[in-house]
Parts: C-alpha cells; structure tokens; sequence
C-alpha cells in the first residue's frame, strides 16, 4: 500500500513485457520453464532484499514483503485474482453489505503455541487501526467475535475490494497473547504469527534469519504445499546496493534478488528466471493543481499532456521494460480498470492550439508563454524516493518536451526528510505533482480526489481537486450493488477525470525479482507482489 | 588537541625527593582536566546536534506518521496531536532540551521513535562491525603507507614524482567507486571475497581496502612531505658519516619525523571513518554507524542521532589522547611531557 520506498539506489525498476503479462493475467510460478529437477529437502534461500524497514509489520508496503513471510492473512489471491480461502474457509455479506461474516479454521495455532480463532482477529483490530495509516479508506470500522471462529468485519461503507484488502499483508494476523505480552521491541522485531516462518533473528543492517514454521498447516488455498515449507531456512539479507545484489546472484550468493538493474534486465530474463508485478493503485502520473494557478484551466492541463509524447518516452527511458500508462487514476492491474491509453496522443501543434485559444498568447525572449505579463511556470517537486533515478529521467525529458509549446517546467528535487515532513504539499507550492498510490481497490478515487478529512484538507488528494458531486458519484460507484453497474461507474468515473486531464497517467509501478534457475516454485501474490517461499524449493 | 600546544606547560621532570608528590598530582590535575575537556566536548556536540536538528525543517511527528505508512504527505493537527504528546515534541525546545540532558546524566540516551529501541541498544548492535572496519582500514592504510613513502621518498625527481602522483589519484578516488571496482574484481569476477559480506570478517577485507586505500594516499601525501624535508636535515648526513646504510637511516631516523603528520591525519581519519563509512557499507551490504547515523537524520530520530554524536565525540577525545601518547614515542623530545 501506498508509496512503498526510501532509499532507492537502482536506477527504476524494469519489466519485461511477458512477465507482465504473466503477473497480470494471475499466476506467475517461477519454476516454469525453468525445467523440471529432481526436488531436494532442505536448504536455505539467500533472499537479496534492498530497503530495511523499521519493524516487521506496519503500513509501508516493505513492510508487506516481511509480514507476509510471519502472518498468515484472512483471505488470499488466487491464481486469476479471484479470492480464495486461508485462514478464513467462508465469508458472507450482510444485505446492507455493511458487514461480512468470516467462518475460521479451527486448526490453526500460534508459533507461540497459543491457539487461532475468532478472538484473535478481533484483537488484531485496534492494531490495524492504529498501526496502518491509510486504514480509514478500507472502511473497515470494527471486528466482532461472534463466536470462536465466526468473526464479523464491520464496514462503514460497502466495499467489496474488503478481501483485496484482507489479503493484502499489512492485515496479517498477528498473536493476540504476543501484541499484547510482548514489549514493543519483541512485537517490532520478532512478532508471533501462524505463518510458515518464524524470524529466529534480525541483525540490523544486515537481514533477517527466517526458520520454518515445523507445524505449519495454513497455506492459502491458491498455494501448492499444504504443509511447512520445503526450505529450513531463508536468509532475508539487505542489500541496498543494486550492483551487490546483482553480483550476488551472478555468483550464486544469491538464490533470489529484488529489483534487478535496469541494465541488467535483459540478462537477467535471458539467464535466470524472472518475476514482475505491476502494483494496483494508480501509476505513475501528472496531477494537475486544479486549485490554483494556469492548471485551473483545462486547456493548459491538455495541452500540457499533449506536448509530451508519453509513449515513446516511457519506452525510451526504460527501454521498452516498464509499461506504458495512460489512465491517470487506476493502474492496469487494479480492479475495473479501464484502457485509456488511447488520449492525448502526442500532438504539438494541438498543444499550442489549446494553449492559444486558453489566452496564453504571447512568448518572452526564452519562448516561454506569457498572459497579463505572467509566464506559463510550472513549479514540479518531485521525490526520489518515489521517482527513482529513471523517472527523474523520465521527468527531465518531460521538462524539455513541454518547452516546444511554451511551459516552463522548473523541477524541485527534494530530499527524504523534506519528502517525509511533508514540505511543498500545499496548493501555493506547485503546479503539478508526479507520483503513485499502491493500493488494490478502484475506491482509490476516493482517497486521491477526496478534498476534506474530517475538517482538515485531505494530503492525498495532490490535484487538490474540490467537486462535491463527482466524490458523492464516487462513493456512489463504491456502494452500488449490481457489479456490472459499478463497473460502468467507475469507468464513467476514470473517463471523467482523463477527459478533464485532473490526472494523466506516464508509466506503471512495478516489483520485480530475478531467481536462480534451481530454486523452484517461488511466486507473488497478485495484491503487492508479495513473495511466498512457502512453495519454494530447490532441484539437482 | 595536539600535545605541541598543551605540552610547554608542564615543567621538566622533577627529580628532587621534597617534590615527590608533585608529579603527582599535577598528572592529577591534568587528567582531571582533560575529563572535563571531554566532558565540555561532548555537551557541545549534544547541544550543537540539538540546535541543528532542531533547526531542521520538517516536523517530527508528520515524518513519524509518514515512515509508517509509506506517505509523503501533510498531516492534519488531529493526526498529529497523540504523536506530539507520546514523544512531547510539542513541548518548548528548552525543556526537550533539559529533559535530555538529565537523561543524559542518568546515562539513559532515549529510545529511537523510529525504530522503538532503547538508542543503547541499537549503538551496541552497530558499534562492532564499525571499529572493525575503521580499525582495519586505518591499519592497512598503514600498511600501504609506510612502504610506499619509504620506497619512494626522497629518491630522484622522478620517482617521487610518480609517487606523489600515485598518492594524489588514490587520495582523491571516491570511497564508493572504490568499493564497486573491488567488489567487482575481487567479489564477483574473480569470486575471492563475498558479495554479501556482511559483518564477517572475511566480508571485511574489502570494504577496507576500499576506505584504506584513499586514505593511505592522503597519509602519503603528508608523510611524503615532511619525509623529504626530514631527508635534508643535518642528522641525515650524520648517520650517514657513521656509516648507516640508507635503508636503516630511512627507516630509523627520517621516518620517524616524517610520522608525526600522519598521526596526527590518523586521529582525524579513525572519526570519520567511524560515521563516514556509510557509502562502502552500503556497498558491502555492512551493517554500521555510519548507515543508521545518516537514516537517523533524515528521519530526525533525535535521540539516536545524539546518542551516535556522543560516541564519535568521544571516541575523539580518546584518539586524540592516543595520538598524544604516540607522538611521545616517535619523539623523544616529548618523553616526560605527558
């Protein structure tokens, strides 16, 4: 969820225009094509990771990846995306679709020994609420044991992205006995879950030792092995720098690396086996300030999109490996999403047309337009922890491109702690905004376009967008019962804010991960690209 | 802190019985003295550090909420309110300023909100992979150097323009660059050393190399200098009349003098080598100081940042003492100084 990175070393992050495909079409087993091999027992999976997070668990989607391996999960992707049982066997809506009733294994226990049921989940609510700062948009406002495996979710509006959400890894399960015994630190570094791993040790700097879980019974339906994992151990280590990380597999350190270099990536898909997710939410794009400034006008904010030739920049700045994006508020793995790849193709000459017929006349000596003596100025910060290096690339080009139709774009680098304290997120400080939001449910529209938390002004919505009637249709959209009805409104929705180009999408978000042509059976789950090792196992 | 400046006021060394007691305590005095020094220098970094992180823009708690779930974003005042008050941020700056400092003085150096770890703890987990590789960085650079200045120093123009050459191109190589070629050749072409070194010691070798090496060309260049005009001295040329090899009056006599700069570089070097490490451990996938100082200033964890400080701080004080002792034994004129 949310934007997932710190420190990025590397230079973007690639893909390869099948594993998309794999990755969005649904499963992407890592062991295929690799070629069968005898399967041996045992064994320790080097995993290079890059980002250390402060805790195990929490609201930070590096967070997910670590979870995931600790936590089992009310409910998982399935291989086509649909959501399959895990700790949850079934679930049920109430009519107002305001609740929904999860029935429970009645076998599942702690690797603290202390047993699973409808209380533990009950538990773990307070935690999500105070530990995830995005909560409020899942909607999820409470959970009820009804009786010891029959838990109720308690929703304040419909949402029936709930099990994307469930399923995602930052709702992982935690020990009720251990959140509440445990010191912070222990439930920080080393918190108690039914998953397959069990974090024997974290040395900071360094990686995290993952056990195997002896006793573990609760995979998620869509997962192959039914019991402990194949593997004893994965050694989790950190490694920030990419060339490391690539040396490491290369010499067989490494039996899987995170984010391979994107020079390395042809290599990489050539000489071992590749996984590429391309993250939910909304892509990587232009938001517009609609609040103030030459962005109010709507024929600034196209013609702006039309002076930039997207396609052909994505492919050359990422070299063919990240996909393209057009839609500016869903990417192309979220539910309902829909291809707007077609608009404002690249046309200079449309660009300067707009810009005539919106007043902006008038050139000074740089060529920059000019209305009332005001220069088209258009202030862009722009976060490398959420650009990366290649997208700070992409943004350059962008800046040279809206030139030829009279923008003078002046990019803002900012540094990690201006990023994280917030700076330049008020309407007076920019007149655009380039970023994306992981997250697995089209109700993302809500979170971006909505103007007001409770009395405050809502951080997310970085358009600073105001209409009152498109977020009632949007909440709308989120409550209506019939799915194909829905669909269709959330696809009037996502044409709407394309046609007024409040948001314009570049490129998407991806993870990827390269892996040893003998370790078989690693795969990511189709919410975060979330890693499951549970599956995996070496061959001969 | 050279003992050049403090040394002239101590008298020679008494020898008569009535003063027996006089060596004494004016030693007493001195490490009395340099207790408070040290104590004065490390209330200066914790007050400097608190100025400057202070001083910062940014607010505290939006960077804690936004660490925790992934966002750049603005928070509103009822977000920030229960933050402001568990971590008393809100507080007036004088009083999260005392409040430290009595902490200090119970030896208590907070807790990291990052991280939610007693700063002690953390400081310990980190603190022997980093004087493992500052120390064995310093010792190779050594290592490298005194060869180096002894085969190349003082000799014809032209071999010690190809030594001071070498010595400014290795001085002036980034630490980072440094490290990728070695991990390259050594770690990944050649396979000798691990890519993920980690705290081993086997995994040490080359992030030190990679900071010894422009280090050694920075203790070069100041040895080479004072090597040469050392070799131009009158005692040179009366070794030689007692008919001292060249070898031997090298190494016994003109290195000697030529040390004294770079000690005193070494003293400077093992400090920066403790926080400054931070782009080879990263390289090297190391755990360190130098990696959790500078994550801690970006997320204004103050308390670690502090606690860190004062390590440095204090392991400057006592590799300034070290230097002083040293300088007494490379010249005896200082001997009965310290």
């Amino acid at each position: 969820m949310t934007q997932p990175t710190r420190v990025h070393h590397s230079a973007g992050l690639t893909a390869g225009a099948t594993s998309i495909l794999l990755a969005v079409a649904g499963c992407a087993p890592a062991g295929s094509g690799a070629g069968d091999g005898e399967r041996i027992e045992g064994g320790t999976i080097t995993y290079a990771h890059y980002q250390e997070p402060p805790c195990l668990w929490g609201g930070w989607v590096q967070q997910a990846y670590t979870s995931r391996q600790v936590f089992d999960s009310l409910v998982s992707y399935g291989d086509d995306g649909e959501i399959v049982p895990w700790l949850a066997v079934d679930w049920e809506e109430s009519d107002d679709r305001k609740m929904v009733t999860f029935t429970l294994r009645e076998d599942v226990d702690f690797t603290d020994g202390t047993h699973f049921d409808a209380h533990a989940v009950e538990a773990n609510f307070p935690n999500w609420q105070a530990g995830i700062g995005w909560h409020p948009f899942t909607y999820i406002i409470g959970a009820e044991a009804v009786d010891d495996y029959t838990v109720e979710i308690h929703l304040e509006e419909p949402n029936p992205e709930l099990y994307n959400i469930l399923a995602n890894g930052h709702y992982g399960i935690q020990s009720p006995e251990a959140l509440e015994h445990n010191s912070d630190e222990e439930n920080c570094l080393r918190p108690v879950g039914t998953g397959p791993w069990v974090v024997e040790e974290w040395a900071r700097g360094e990686g995290i030792s993952f056990v195997r879980n002896e006793n573990y019974n609760s995979p998620p339906e869509n997962a192959s092995n039914d019991g402990a994992p194949y593997v004893e151990r994965v050694e989790w280590k950190f490694v920030p720098d990419a060339t490391a990380r690539w040396g490491a597999l290369a010499t067989g350190e490494a039996d899987i690396i995170y984010d391979v270099p994107p020079a390395q990536w042809a290599t990489a898909e050539q000489e071992f086996q590749v996984l590429n997710f391309v993250a939910t939410g909304r892509p990587q794009g232009f938001s517009f300030n609609v609040e103030r400034g030459p962005f109010t006008d709507k024929e600034v904010r196209q013609a702006f999109v039309h002076a930039v030739d997207r396609q052909a920049l994505v492919e050359t700045v990422f070299q063919g490996s990240v996909p393209f994006e057009g839609n500016g508020s869903l990417s192309k793995s979220t539910p309902l999403y829909l291809d707007l790849d077609d608009t404002y193709p690249y046309d200079l000459d449309r660009a300067n047309q707009l810009l005539d017929e919106a007043g902006w006349t008038e050139r000074d000596a740089d060529g920059y337009r000019v209305k009332n003596g005001e220069p088209l100025e258009v202030r862009l910060p722009f976060n490398n922890d959420i650009v990366h290096s290649t997208g700070a690339i992409a943004l350059q080009t962008i800046q040279d491109q809206v030139r030829g139709a009279g923008f003078k774009v002046e990019l803002i680098p900012l540094t990690q702690t201006e990023g994280f304290s917030g700076a330049y997120s008020a309407p007076d400080e920019k007149e655009l905004s380039f970023g994306y939001w992981v997250w697995p449910s089209p109700n993302i529209l809500d979170i971006v376009y909505r103007a007001q938390l409770g009395d405050a002004r809502n951080g997310n919505n970085t358009s600073f967008f105001n209409d009152p009637e498109i977020e009632e249709q949007i909440l709308d959209a989120q409550r209506e019962p019939d799915p194909a009805l829905r669909e269709e409104k959330y696809a009037q929705l996502q044409q709407w804010f394309q046609d007024e180009a409040i948001a314009v999408g570049v490129y998407n978000f991806t993870y990827n991960v390269a892996i040893s042509r003998d370790l078989h059976g690693v795969w990511q789950d189709q919410g975060n690209g979330l890693l499951n090792f549970n599956d995996a196992y070496f061959v001969e | 802190m050279s003992v050049l400046a403090s040394a002239p006021a101590v008298p020679p060394q008494q020898s008569s019985e009535t003063d027996r007691r006089g060596p004494f305590l004016l030693s007493a005095r001195r490490v009395l003295l340099r207790i408070g020094s040290a104590l004065f220098v490390v209330w200066g970094t914790v007050t400097v550090t608190f100025l400057a992180l202070a001083a910062l823009p940014g607010d505290r708690a939006t960077i804690l909420l936004n660490l925790r779930s992934g966002q750049t974003i603005d928070r509103t005042p009822e977000e920030l309110a229960p933050i402001n008050e568990q971590y008393g941020f809100s507080d007036p700056l004088l009083v999260q300023y005392v409040n430290y400092l009595l902490g200090l003085l119970r030896g208590d150096l907070g807790e990291s909100y990052e991280l939610q770890r007693p700063v002690t703890a953390i400081i310990g987990e980190q603190i022997g992979p980093t004087f493992t590789l500052a120390i064995t960085a310093l010792l190779l650079a050594w290592i490298i150097t005194v060869p180096w200045t002894l085969l190349t120093a003082g000799r014809g123009a032209r071999l010690r323009s190809v030594g001071s050459a070498i010595e400014s191109v290795t001085a002036g190589l980034p630490q980072y660059w440094a490290g990728i070629m070695l991990l390259l050749i050594f770690a990944i072409g050649l396979g000798w050393f691990p890519v993920i070194g980690g705290a081993s010691v086997h995994g040490t070798v080359l992030p030190a190399l990679a900071l010894a090496v422009p280090l050694a060309g920075f203790i070069g260049q100041a040895t080479r200098s004072e090597f040469d005009r050392a070799m131009r001295q009158p005692f040179v040329l009366s070794a030689r009349t007692r008919g001292m090899n060249d070898l031997g009056v090298r190494s016994r006599h003109v290195l000697r003098h030529a040390l004294i700069p770079g000690i005193t570089l070494s003293g400077w070097a093992m400090g920066s080598l403790i926080s400054g490490a931070v782009l080879v451990e990263s390289v090297f996938a190391r755990p360190g100081l130098g990696a959790v100082l500078v994550n801690a200033v970006s997320t204004m964890d103050f308390a670690l940042v502090s606690g860190i400080v004062i390590l440095i701080s204090a392991f400057y004080v006592v590799i300034n003492l070290i230097v002083d002792l040293v300088y007494v034994a490379v010249d005896p004129r200082l001997r009965g100084t310290v």
